[in-house]
C-alpha cells in the first residue's frame, strides 16, 4: 500500500493568515449592495458605489469613516440625519417631502429623507438614505426626474432594500 | 355796443381798483386794528390755547435762520414774546435704529401722547405733528429712541406774512360789503353784471386768504418733525459659520449625483 500524504502549501498557509487577518482588520467592503437588472453598475469599491438606469436615474453610495483618527468626528446616527436635512434646506430649492424609518437588508436601521426639486419647469425626485455605525456613516443618495424616477421606483427601492451595512 | 357807466360808477369803481392795488402794502404802524383783524388774532390764539399768540424767540431765530447741531435744543415754545411774533417751528431727526418698525410704533405712541399726530409714514421716515408749546418735549423725546446721527430745527417768523395777510383779508372785506351795496344802488342790468363779477372776483380772492391763514394757523399751532431712519450697521455673520465643515456634505444634491455618470464617459 502506498501512502501518500498531502503536503499542504506554505503559501496557501500564509494566504488563509492574511485573509483572516484582512477580515479582522476591516479593510475588507464597508457595504454590500446588490445592482437591479434595470441598471448598470458603474463604480464599486471599498468606500464607493455608483449604479443607473439608461435614462440617468442615479444611485449613488459612500461610506465615510468617522471617530477616532478618521476624517469624521464621531456622532449618533440622529446627528448625521440632522446635520443632512439642516444642509439641504441651506441649499435652497429642495422641499422635504417625507422622512422615513429604514433598515438595511442585516437589519440596521437608517433613516430615509425624501426631498422634491422643481428644475427649468420639471420636477425631480432626491432620496437620501443614512445608515450610521459605529466607525462609518453610510450615505446612499438616488435621484431623477420625476417621471422617470417612478418608472424605476421599485428597482430603486429594491437596490436600497439590498444594502448591507458592515 | 358799449353802456356809458354813470359818472358816478365810474368814480366808485376807480376808488375800488385804488384801494385793491393798495391792500398789499406795508402795514402801517399807525393803522387801527380793524374789529375783524382782532376777531382773527383772537381766533389764531384760541387756536393755539395761549393767551396771546405770542412766542419767545431770539433775534437769530426771528430772522428764520436754521441751527444744526448735534447738541443744539430748541427754544421754549411756551413763553410769551415781547414783539408778539407768529413761529413755525420744524425740526429733523436722523437716527440709528436697530428694530424699525418697533421704534416707530415708539415714535407714534409718544407724539399721540403728546396729542399729536403722523402725518406721513414710510419704512425709512416718520413726519410727525405736535402741538407747538411741546415741540422741545417732543425733540427731546424722540432723540432718545435711537442713536441721533443728526439733528436740527428751525424757527420761520411768518408774523409779517399773517399780518400782511389780515390787513388784506380786512380790506377784502370791506370791498366786498361796499359791492355789496353798490349792487343794491344798480341802476342798469350792465352795472348789476359788472359789480356781481367784481364782487364773486373779491370773495374769492377772501376765500384764498383764510385758506392761507387756516394753513399758517395749522403750521403755528402745530410744528412738524421729520424722522428719519438709518438701520445700525452691523458686521454680517458668515453663512459658513452655520455650515458643518465637512466637505463630503457638498456632495449632496441633486446636481452632484447627476453628474457621476460623466466620469465614466
Amino acid at each position: 500500500m502506498i501512502r501518500t500524504t498531502t503536503r499542504r502549501s506554505p503559501w496557501a498557509a500564509l494566504m488563509v493568515l492574511l485573509l483572516f487577518l484582512f477580515a479582522a482588520t476591516g479593510c475588507g467592503p464597508s457595504f454590500d449592495v446588490v445592482t437591479p437588472d434595470d441598471m448598470v453598475e458603474l463604480e464599486r469599491d471599498r468606500h464607493s458605489y455608483v449604479a443607473m438606469t439608461y435614462d440617468g436615474v442615479v444611485v449613488r453610495g459612500s461610506v465615510y469613516a468617522q471617530g477616532e483618527r478618521a476624517d469624521v468626528p464621531g456622532a449618533a446616527h440622529e446627528f448625521w440625519v440632522n446635520a443632512t436635512r439642516e444642509r439641504m434646506r441651506l441649499r435652497a430649492g429642495y422641499a422635504l417631502l417625507d422622512e422615513q424609518e429604514v433598515r438595511s437588508a442585516d437589519g440596521h436601521l437608517g433613516t430615509r429623507l425624501v426631498f422634491g426639486r422643481d428644475q427649468q419647469d420639471s420636477p425631480y425626485v432626491y432620496w437620501i438614505t443614512l445608515f450610521t455605525t459605529e466607525d462609518h456613516l453610510h450615505i446612499i443618495d438616488a435621484g431623477g426626474q420625476k417621471d422617470r424616477f417612478e418608472g424605476v421606483r421599485d428597482s430603486v427601492e429594491a437596490l436600497l432594500a439590498s444594502y448591507e451595512v458592515r | 355796443m358799449g353802456v356809458a357807466l354813470p359818472r358816478k360808477m365810474m368814480w366808485v369803481l376807480a376808488v375800488i381798483a385804488l384801494l385793491v392795488g393798495c391792500a398789499a402794502g406795508p402795514p402801517s404802524a399807525e393803522m387801527a386794528a380793524a374789529p375783524e383783524e382782532v376777531g382773527d388774532r383772537v381766533r389764531l390764539a384760541e387756536a393755539h390755547g395761549v393767551d396771546d399768540i405770542r412766542a419767545e424767540a431770539s433775534p437769530a431765530q426771528a430772522s428764520g435762520s436754521s441751527v444744526s447741531s448735534p447738541t443744539a435744543e430748541p427754544p421754549e415754545t411756551e413763553a410769551k414774546s415781547e414783539r408778539g411774533q407768529l413761529l413755525i417751528y420744524t425740526g429733523s431727526l436722523v437716527l440709528a435704529i436697530y428694530e424699525v418698525d418697533e421704534t416707530q410704533e415708539r415714535i407714534v405712541d409718544a407724539v399721540e401722547e403728546m396729542g399729536g399726530y403722523v402725518s406721513e409714514r414710510s419704512s425709512s421716515q416718520l413726519t410727525v405733528r405736535v402741538p407747538a408749546e411741546l415741540f422741545r418735549d417732543a425733540m427731546a423725546a424722540l432723540s432718545k429712541m435711537g442713536d441721533v446721527l443728526d439733528t436740527s430745527w428751525r424757527a420761520q417768523d411768518v408774523t409779517e406774512e399773517v399780518r400782511d395777510l389780515e390787513i388784506r383779508l380786512r380790506n377784502a372785506r370791506q370791498l366786498r360789503d361796499r359791492l355789496e351795496g353798490l349792487l343794491e344802488e344798480a341802476e342798469t342790468v350792465a352795472d348789476a353784471l359788472e359789480i356781481e363779477r367784481e364782487l364773486e372776483r373779491v370773495t374769492l380772492e377772501i376765500e384764498r386768504i383764510l385758506g392761507q391763514l387756516d394753513s399758517f394757523e395749522d403750521r403755528i399751532a402745530y410744528s412738524t418733525i421729520e424722522v428719519s431712519f438709518r438701520p445700525i450697521e452691523i458686521d454680517e455673520v458668515p453663512r459658513e459659520d452655520f455650515m458643518l465643515p465637512f466637505t463630503f456634505f457638498d456632495q449632496l444634491g441633486l446636481e452632484s449625483l447627476m453628474r457621476v455618470p460623466r466620469r465614466y464617459r
